[in-house]
């Protein structure tokens, strides 16, 4: 039994959501700062999976959603940075309406008992 | 939906991937360091934080697979991996390689020779004709057995169908003498003047006829040569147009040479060389009758049209079928009246011949068919020899993470390179094979030249190389990739891991190829029997000492007297030679090739339906001593019998049996409609001999004296005394004294005429044996690779049963013993499907019923004994081995 706190791995299809909500917030970031952000934000709930990380990424450059360009970390290492694009803030607003929507849709299955009578 | 911009992106990732492949590392190393470092900070040591930061990208390999695919060159590039992984593969084993693709290639090679030799006969047009829209018309009613050229009325019919045909243009071969100085004999053709536009074919030289010269008949003496012609009689000289040629002793003028490749639209032996105005036909064809013009009965005028633009082939047929040109008169009562068919032109036969030839065709094509599987089977077997082999290997790529399918594709890829190489080394072995067979079935050159592999031909076999490929690869592949992982791994159990079924499988094939093979030899093997037994049948004439040669005096311009002045001289030369016994003339010679048709009615029969259609030839005296056919009844002709004298008839005893079933034929009348009006007398039975066919039935025939008979093509029998050698030379030299102009063709002793007779037999027979010998070799091979192979998989249990007290001879008959199992189904199985084949093949055979017992007892023991051998070599090695070095093996 480990003392940390139970972590979760990402919701299937979210992982290109967070990534990029979380370069929307922002700006530039490298590979590493996004899984860090991620959990981060998350309170440490959402643990982004290092090894789909990247193929992600990948995917997410050849649609042209994000950029990448080579800069230098604090402690002056060489580093891809990864900034959204205006199609990629596009894409995000699809994905986060359409998450939202389903979302919602959930809880109220879940709720649905509850608000039975308006 | 890929974008365009998306599209870019990848293009540049694939010329940029090695920079790209870095970047990513790097990405990749940074990240693991920081995340080590976060570790640390949580309290791990330097190794544990190291660990976890590497553990939390898997395997990094797979993740750089995974992000190498989604720029979606990936399947390409692991289909590079995979060719050169197995590329590598082949060259490891050369041998293994080497056997694999010869198999492969000789059954992939017989099938090429075969769709070449089918594609060169029934389907392509020769390339100078432009082939589309390109149709022949042909006459057929219910009556006629098969479809005959047009009368020249139904020519000249179809020519005004503008609505449907854009060019109708018409042709006749003719024999022909051709030159001056010694002319040769050859094949022409009279044409229309429209013929080379109607056929799209373009002059190399000069031009085609001009419409005014078929028009006056007699008028306009020119000529077209054949490229062929030009190059071997003039040497390719440009200067050639407008220069005289002779042809049957009339000089025309050259106008144009025809482009190379080109010979008409049949094939035949020779190939015309030189074409003129069908105008000129009454000059170069003797027995022209100008009736033919009018007469809607003859049937002689070979009709080609080019359908007029956007007129289809079923839309002319129907067309053409109303076409009148004849009257009723002109068409007897009761027979149904023909209608002119269209139909494509495909392959160099007229219509009906080409669906014959095309019948015999596909019948053989089972053959290459048969070869085929038997290579297959092998190589599929050769392929699960190896996946045994390759056990380990595929058990270690399976651990180390590839699918199943990925190794099946592997083994499959391999399988395409294999037949892909087979394919290859195969169409080259086609034109080795095509030679085999056509000189083995002494096919003329002219027919060889068309059995070229083109487009389709290659196309054909290559898809024929790719389905063997994956029927015959797909099993052992997916066999070999599913190894039991681990006792492969750990090299137990060698032969217990072998599981059972690839045991069912291999024998399944052997099996399979035993059949195959027993059908093969059966069916070379009866027709190899009824061609032998064809040529042993009596011919009815005595064949040794005899030689013949041919001529036409007609041809050559002489007239009446200085015929009859010829005849008796090159007799009278003839037997003079001192090694010679007697000589006489012929307008047919029995198997020549030449068959005449006559009707014969007896007197008080009158009506026509009474007729007897009997064959005919016109003799000279002596003509039955010098051919040793004996005459039962009656007289031979003599010098008596001339052209003033009673007409008399020599009929043979098929035709006295059914004229004259009781009564005695000598001095009997009959009439020869079509020949002469008069009755003649009959004074001479002959003996029945094979007029057209070693196999025919006994069919009737008449002799009338040659000077009772109009002028035509005479052949020159001679019988030399017995060991008087060689007389050919002889009647050769005789000809030549008499008039070394004449052209003499056909010069053969009476042997190569019979050898002559059977050549499409001959053909076919020289096709079976070498693909049966072939199939046989290949069978005998690839079960002696099996059984051996399976053998020495088995040492090991060889070294325990022998560890345990069996002796050799117990080992060796074990091993023996389960071949024969395998080999016993399969002779079965085979003599069942053999013995199917051979009735649909009878119509073909000679001389036996269609399931000869001794073809079919010697394929068994052949197959049995190949198959005893195959595994006793290696059994009596595996038996030697002592027991210990086996099982530490």
């Amino acid at each position: 039994m480990t003392r940390t706190p139970p972590k979760d791995d990402i919701p299937p299809g979210t992982l290109d959501m967070l990534v990029l909500r979380t370069l929307a917030r922002h700006g530039e970031l490298h590979g590493f700062e996004i899984a860090d952000a991620i959990q981060r934000i998350s309170a440490d709930v959402l643990q982004v999976e290092e090894g789909s990380l990247y193929p992600a990424l990948q995917r997410m450059l050849l649609k042209g959603w994000i950029s990448g360009e080579w800069g230098r970390t604090a402690e002056n290492r060489r580093a891809r940075y990864y900034r959204l694009t205006v199609a990629g803030r596009r894409q995000l607003e699809r994905e986060v309406e359409s998450y939202e929507r389903i979302a919602e849709a959930i809880a109220r299955i879940l709720h649905g008992g509850e608000r039975a009578e308006p | 939906m890929i974008k365009p911009a998306e599209w870019w992106r990848r293009l540049t990732f694939l010329f940029r991937r090695a920079r790209l492949t870095r970047e990513l590392d790097e990405e990749l190393r940074l990240h693991i360091e920081l995340r080590t470092q976060a570790n640390r900070r949580l309290g791990m040591t330097e190794d544990e934080a190291a660990l976890a930061a590497r553990r939390g990208f898997g395997n990094p390999t797979v993740l750089r697979e995974t992000s190498d695919e989604t720029w979606g060159w990936f399947p390409m590039d692991r289909l590079m991996q995979d060719l050169r992984y197995g590329g590598r593969q082949l060259l490891r084993h050369p041998s293994w390689t080497a056997a694999a693709i010869l198999t492969l290639a000789l059954g992939i090679g017989a099938n090429t020779a075969m769709f070449s030799a089918i594609n060169a006969l029934l389907f392509k047009v020769p390339p100078p004709i432009r082939p589309d829209g390109l149709v022949w018309l042909s006459l057929r009613s219910e009556d006629m057995a098969r479809p005959r050229s047009l009368s020249y009325p139904a020519f000249l019919a179809s020519r005004e169908r503008h609505d449907v045909f854009a060019g109708v243009a018409a042709f006749h071969d003719v024999h022909l003498s051709l030159g001056d100085g010694v002319p040769e004999r050859a094949r022409g053709a009279v044409v229309s003047a429209n013929f080379f536009d109607v056929l799209g074919v373009r002059m190399a030289l000069g031009r085609a006829f001009h419409a005014d010269e078929d028009v006056v008949p007699g008028a306009r003496p020119v000529a077209v040569l054949s490229h062929a012609l030009w190059t071997k009689r003039y040497g390719g000289d440009p200067a050639i147009l407008n220069r005289i040629i002779m042809i049957n002793g009339q000089p025309f003028s050259i106008v144009g040479v025809a482009p190379a490749g080109f010979s008409g639209l049949e094939i035949d032996d020779p190939l015309p060389s030189v074409w003129m105005p069908l105008a000129m036909i009454g000059q170069v064809l003797p027995d022209f009758d100008p009736a033919w013009l009018t007469d809607a009965g003859s049937s002689w005028v070979r009709t080609i049209a080019r359908l007029a633009p956007g007129v289809s082939i079923a839309k002319a047929d129907a067309t053409a079928r109303g076409f009148t040109w004849s009257t009723d008169a002109s068409n007897p009562a009761g027979r149904p009246r023909p209608t002119v068919r269209v139909a494509a032109v495909a392959g160099s036969f007229f219509p009906g011949e080409r669906e014959e030839v095309g019948e015999v065709l596909g019948l053989l094509m089972i053959v290459p068919v048969l070869v085929l599987m038997v290579a297959g089977a092998n190589a599929a077997n050769l392929l699960l020899a190896r996946g045994v082999d390759r056990r380990k290997e595929l058990a270690l790529r399976r651990a180390l993470g590839a699918s199943r399918g990925r190794l099946v594709r592997q083994l499959l890829i391999e399988c395409l390179m294999l037949t892909t190489l087979a394919g290859i080394v195969g169409v080259g072995l086609a034109r080795v094979l095509t030679a085999i067979i056509g000189r083995a079935g002494q096919m003329p050159d002219a027919i060889l030249d068309g059995f070229q592999v083109d487009g389709i031909v290659l196309a054909a076999t290559l898809l024929v190389s790719s389905v063997t490929a994956l029927v015959f690869g797909l099993v052992p592949a997916f066999v070999a990739s599913n190894p039991a992982l681990a006792p492969t791994l750990k090299e137990e159990g060698i032969t217990i891991a072998i599981g059972r079924r690839r045991h069912r499988l291999r024998d399944v094939l052997v099996v399979g190829q035993i059949a195959v093979s027993v059908v093969l030899i059966v069916v070379a093997g009866l027709f190899l029997s009824s061609l032998t037994k064809a040529l042993r049948v009596d011919p009815g004439f005595e064949a040794r000492d005899g030689a013949t040669l041919s001529f036409d005096l007609a041809l050559q311009g002489y007239r009446p007297a200085a015929r009859d002045a010829f005849i008796r001289e090159v007799l009278d030369r003839t037997r003079a030679v001192a090694a010679i016994e007697s000589a006489a003339l012929t307008t047919a010679l029995p198997l020549g090739g030449r068959m005449f048709g006559t009707e014969v009615v007896r007197p008080g029969a009158e009506a026509d339906d009474d007729a007897v259609s009997t064959f005919n030839a016109a003799v000279s005296p002596e003509y039955f001593a010098t051919m040793k056919i004996a005459l039962t009844r009656g007289r031979d002709f003599t010098a008596l019998d001339t052209r003033s004298s009673p007409p008399v008839v020599i009929v043979n005893d098929a035709l006295a049996r059914r004229l004259w079933p009781s009564a005695d034929p000598i001095g009997q009348r009959l009439r020869l409609l079509g020949l002469d009006d008069g009755w003649r007398e009959v004074v001479g039975v002959a003996r029945t001999t094979r007029y057209d066919d070693l196999t025919e039935s006994p069919a009737s025939y008449v002799y009338v004296p040659l000077a009772q008979f109009p002028p035509a093509s005479l052949s020159l029998v001679a019988r030399a005394w017995p060991e008087a050698g060689p007389v050919l030379p002889a009647l050769e030299a005789v000809m030549r004294s008499l008039d070394p102009q004449l052209p003499v063709v056909d010069a053969r002793t009476f042997e190569q005429v019979i050898l002559r007779s059977v050549g499409k037999q001959r053909a076919a027979s020289a096709l079976l044996a070498v693909l049966g010998g072939l199939a046989l070799l290949l069978a005998a091979l690839g079960i002696y690779g099996v059984m051996s192979h399976a053998t020495m998989l088995r040492v090991k249990e060889i070294g325990i049963r022998m560890a345990l007290g069996a002796r050799a001879p117990d080992v060796r008959r074990m091993f023996v013993r389960e071949s024969l199992k395998l080999c016993f189904i399969g002779v079965a199985i085979g003599a069942a499907a053999a013995t199917v084949i051979s009735k649909l093949i009878a119509g073909f055979l000679f001389g036996l019923a269609a399931g000869d017992a001794v073809t079919f007892l010697i394929a068994a023991v052949v197959m049995c004994a190949s198959a005893i051998l195959a595994t006793y070599l290696p059994a009596r090695r595996a038996a030697r081995v002592s027991p210990l070095i086996a099982l530490r093996n």
